[in-house]
């Protein structure tokens, strides 16, 4: 037997060889992964299947919002609280690529450009208590969150003014205030730290007998997630014990250059909710106004205390996965597709049209939030740098962690230590 | 260069003569294995102790309660079996404590898989002692989620080894979320389970992860062997703010011990002192101080006189009891249950050498576990494991190095009054003859021939006090030995003259020396 493996399934097509258009055709023989077409990308609307779940159904929002189409969805406050949050999530991120082209800041920067719609829509909904969890691509959930660009900024350019005091970086932003649990590195990681969260709301509730509603968890992640372990154990979880939690799914199509649809076998993410006795919805991720209504109902969901919810926001990111990624594997035609649906543009024209606001207060904003932005990075240029006194400052709560030198005092004790000169 | 010379003042009356003897002039292979030794500070101890020596447990799994251990309060208590007192640490936290929760498998209606959390959950509910899915690795995370967010779970794993699965939030959640979140969020979990070699559990069920979670930066490690310091060490996990991993031992659940019965909390960081002793300190930690224990009463039949260190605290070392039994030694053996390579043995014997280098007479030695699954038949288990037997031979290997296969110099000396620096005189074969110090601050090491005109002695540089120039030899040595020790004697002395004496009532400590030798 010389060869047991046939031609046939060598025949996915290879990305950096193959024409690119061609790749992206839904025509292509079917290839190691999903051999459904979900998304063929003329469709923006939702897939509106009921689940056969007895206890839960999925939904679909285009169709709540076509009967709202007779009422605005939000009021002019509202309208521009939402704008001016999406074009403060875009132009930060705009300047953070300027910075990082110009060296002020290094390591691996993931941009949310395109993404706007989702953090906006959810997070303006929740209170100051409620929690936030993400993942790398976590500079706009937590400014959307309250958290100042200029420790966004500080933070980015490893400054001790940072709200991590330089230690997190891009990836780790985290800010007690505002409850804001992180920035996770590794993918899926952030989702049993939110179910944790949800869990100690739970807790207080039950246990402790705090009064008050539940506070809400957001768990924010991408598609490539959903195929994680992790992922798929606290669905279980938090299904069983209906935590106050909403696991938001920002499918953006491609996990670096792995497409959603290469990787999964069922790519229709919101369909997987259902089978742990959750409901699951689809949602244009692009529509700030869709977003926020499906987001009501979740986090309304969940502070009654009727369980968690899987919202799956069909969203893209502008640019690529992080300014080190080139971004060729893309096809330009799905990439101006999406372009045409940029959610400012699009809020704009929804305000405009139903004469909310007229063009000059929108420009004002937009002039404001320029200034916020500079105003971060000139103070995050004029913040000083860690001093060295700042190295193990905060690797214990409790610094007798770092145990008993041979003296018979504690590390912690020795004068020199917090120069760092103290052996772990 | 010049070292006054410490006294030992009116100690020299202590000195009991039936409390030691002299070792012969013997050949090393007729050794019994007795040597003694004189220290600075006057204390005589030969080779069988007095009646300061803590009775010994000798079994790995003792039953009957009248086993005391050194960790036994004075008051009397109430006898727990060491699950009994992990729970009873665990009760009283949670008593203490609302925001005081455990998670794991199992851990609720079934009450633990080790009954450690056995009628916890009728205590307190559901939810304070959660019964959770499998998946380790969501729930060890869901445990640091509660904890950043105002709770203090104590997350159990049903075996240490099933914590492999949560490596990922251990290590970069766990450990690193404080730091990375520049100190905003603290994370008072205890992560705890049982773990270790049991009788016949497979590879699988017997790991032993000290050795891979010990380089996570932001994390505690301890490891409880008695009943006493699970209780203590449970509860001051439970406070601390810091993340604690708790390592517990399959074979160990059924130790039975008296505790006291008002509350009490041990430190962390802290070692603990099993058996005081003066010729080589064992450290040890978990299961193994049964093993050690068991091997010490063979050792002191034998005449050997171990210094048993639980060290406890697996990161960080507790390096100033430690520090402190090794200057009174010199030597050191490792007694742990980890894998042979990079383990907890592997790191103690680095932060050794580095820090006390210079009181050490021997290499460390270390004895681990082989680099071995577990397997499942029992003689082969046997033999990865550390056992008493072993422990024995490599104490007495250690300390035959540095033992006195002497000249006798009894007839040749007498020993002054007062004020030297003694000096063990000790060999490793019948052509080499050591010399070596006990005493901390002189920290050379110098081999020489038996014929003392070895040229490395040209190089040392003696310092003698004035009191050592009263010494004299006597005659018939100054004609062969002492030529050459009155040679070392004159090289780079200072106030003394090239011949002493040294004077004793009990002449038979003849051996010692007076010299303070720095290289």
């Amino acid at each position: 037997m010389s060869c047991a493996f046939s031609a046939v399934t060598m025949a996915q097509p290879n990305p950096l060889t193959t024409n690119r258009l061609s790749t992206y055709a839904i025509k292509l023989p079917p290839f190691l992964g999903s051999t459904r077409k979900l998304r063929p990308h003329s469709l923006s609307k939702s897939l509106p299947s009921p689940s056969k779940s007895l206890r839960s159904s999925t939904s679909s929002v285009s169709d709540v919002v076509k009967e709202l189409k007779s009422n605005l969805l939000i009021t002019k406050e509202e309208g521009l609280e939402l704008y001016e949050d999406m074009i403060l999530g875009r132009a930060f991120e705009d300047m953070c690529a300027q910075m990082y082209y110009r060296g002020k800041m290094f390591g691996f920067v993931h941009l949310y450009n395109g993404q706007e719609a989702v953090s906006t829509g959810f997070i303006k909904l929740l209170k100051k208590d409620d929690c936030v969890v993400s993942t790398y691509r976590d500079h706009v959930h937590a400014l959307s969150k309250g958290v100042t660009a200029r420790a966004v900024m500080s933070e980015l350019f490893g400054k001790t003014t940072g709200c991590c005091r330089g230690q997190g970086g891009s990836m780790h932003m985290f800010d007690k205030e505002h409850n804001v649990l992180g920035g996770f590195a590794f993918i899926g990681e952030g989702i049993p730290v939110a179910t944790g969260a949800a869990f100690t709301s739970l807790y207080k509730r039950n246990v402790l007998k705090e009064a008050g509603g539940n506070t809400v968890t957001l768990a924010f992640f991408g598609d490539g997630t959903c195929n994680n372990g992790q992922f798929y154990e606290c669905l279980n979880m938090a299904a069983l014990w209906k935590l106050p939690i909403v696991f938001v799914v920002e499918n953006n199509l491609w996990a670096i250059g792995m497409s959603h649809l290469r990787a999964t076998s069922d790519p229709e993410i919101w369909k997987k909710a259902p089978a742990f006795g959750m409901p699951g919805v689809h949602v244009d991720g692009m529509d700030v106004l869709k977003v926020r209504e499906v987001a009501k109902e979740s986090i309304l969901r969940a502070r009654r205390g009727e369980g968690p919810t899987l919202v799956e926001c069909e969203t893209y990111r502008f640019r690529g996965h992080s300014l080190a990624d080139p971004d060729e594997l893309r096809d330009p035609a799905e990439k101006a597709h999406y372009a045409k649906r940029d959610p400012i543009a699009a809020m704009k024209k929804y305000m405009i049209e139903n004469k909310l606001v007229n063009e000059s207060e929108l420009k004002a904003i937009e002039k404001k939030i320029d200034e916020v932005v500079e105003d971060a990075v000139e103070f995050a240029d004029e913040s000083p740098l860690p001093p060295r006194s700042q190295l193990l400052g905060n690797v214990f709560a409790d610094p007798k962690g770092f145990g008993i030198a041979p003296d018979g005092t504690y590390r912690c004790e020795d004068p020199k230590f917090t120069q760092g000169t103290a052996h772990v | 260069m010049a070292t006054i010379i410490e006294g030992i003042g009116a100690t020299t009356s202590s000195l009991n003569s039936d409390r030691f003897q002299l070792p012969s002039r013997r050949s090393f292979s007729e050794r019994k294995g007795r040597f003694f030794s004189v220290r600075s500070e006057g204390k005589v101890i030969g080779g069988s102790r007095g009646g300061n020596v803590s009775p010994l447990v000798t079994n790995a799994v003792a039953t009957k309660g009248d086993s005391s251990t050194a960790s036994t309060s004075a008051k009397p208590g109430h006898e727990v079996l060491l699950f009994e007192a992990l729970r009873e640490g665990l009760d009283e936290e949670m008593m203490r404590d609302p925001t005081v929760c455990v998670m794991g498998e199992d851990v609720g209606h079934y009450g633990g898989s080790y009954k450690v959390t056995k009628g916890l959950a009728e205590k307190y509910g559901d939810l304070r002692v959660l019964d959770t899915p499998i998946a380790e690795n969501s729930f060890t995370g869901m445990g640091i989620g509660a904890a950043m967010t105002g709770l203090r779970p104590v997350i159990e794993g049903m075996n240490m080894g099933f914590l492999l699965l949560a490596f990922n939030q251990i290590s970069n959640n766990c450990g690193m979320l404080h730091y990375t979140s520049g100190g905003q969020f603290k994370i008072p979990v205890v992560i705890r389970g049982p773990g270790g070699v049991g009788r016949q559990l497979g590879a699988e069920h017997s790991q032993r992860l000290e050795s891979y979670f010990q380089s996570i930066p932001g994390i505690q490690m301890v490891a409880c062997s008695t009943p006493y310091n699970a209780k203590g060490l449970i509860k001051a996990a439970i406070r601390s703010e810091n993340p604690v991993i708790f390592f517990e031992h399959v074979l160990l659940y059924n130790l039975k011990e008296r505790i006291p019965d008002e509350e009490y909390v041990l430190s962390l960081e802290e070692a603990e002192m099993v058996r005081p002793g003066e010729h080589v300190t064992i450290l040890t930690y978990s299961r193994m101080r049964y093993h050690v224990m068991q091997a010490a009463k063979t050792l002191v039949n034998k005449g050997y006189d171990p210094e048993v260190i639980d060290i406890r605290s697996l990161k960080p070392f507790d390096l100033y009891r430690i520090g402190n039994s090794v200057r009174k030694t010199h030597r050191v053996l490792i007694v742990e249950e980890c894998m042979r390579t990079g383990g907890i043995g592997a790191s103690l014997t680095a932060a050794i050498t580095e820090n006390f280098h210079d009181y050490l007479d021997a290499p460390i030695v270390c004895l681990s576990s082989q680099d071995v699954p577990t397997p499942y038949a029992g003689t082969l288990e046997e033999w990865t494991v550390v056992q008493p037997a072993q422990i024995v031979t490599a104490v007495e290997q250690l300390c035959a190095s540095c033992h006195v296969d002497c000249i006798d110099y009894s007839k040749d000396y007498t020993w002054p009054n007062q004020n030297k620096k003694l000096l063990e005189v000790s060999s490793c074969n019948t052509d080499t003859v050591l010399f070596s110090t006990l005493l901390p601050n002189m920290d050379s090491f110098l081999s020489m021939q038996t014929d003392f005109s070895h040229e490395s002695l040209v190089d040392c540089v003696f310092t003698l006090d004035m009191n050592l120039s009263e010494c004299e030899p006597k005659a018939d040595f100054k004609q062969n030995k002492l030529a050459d020790f009155g040679t070392v004697a004159k090289l780079g002395t200072v106030n003394s003259k090239p011949s002493f004496n040294l004077n004793n009532e009990n002449s038979s400590i003849a051996h010692a020396c007076a010299l303070d030798m720095s290289l």
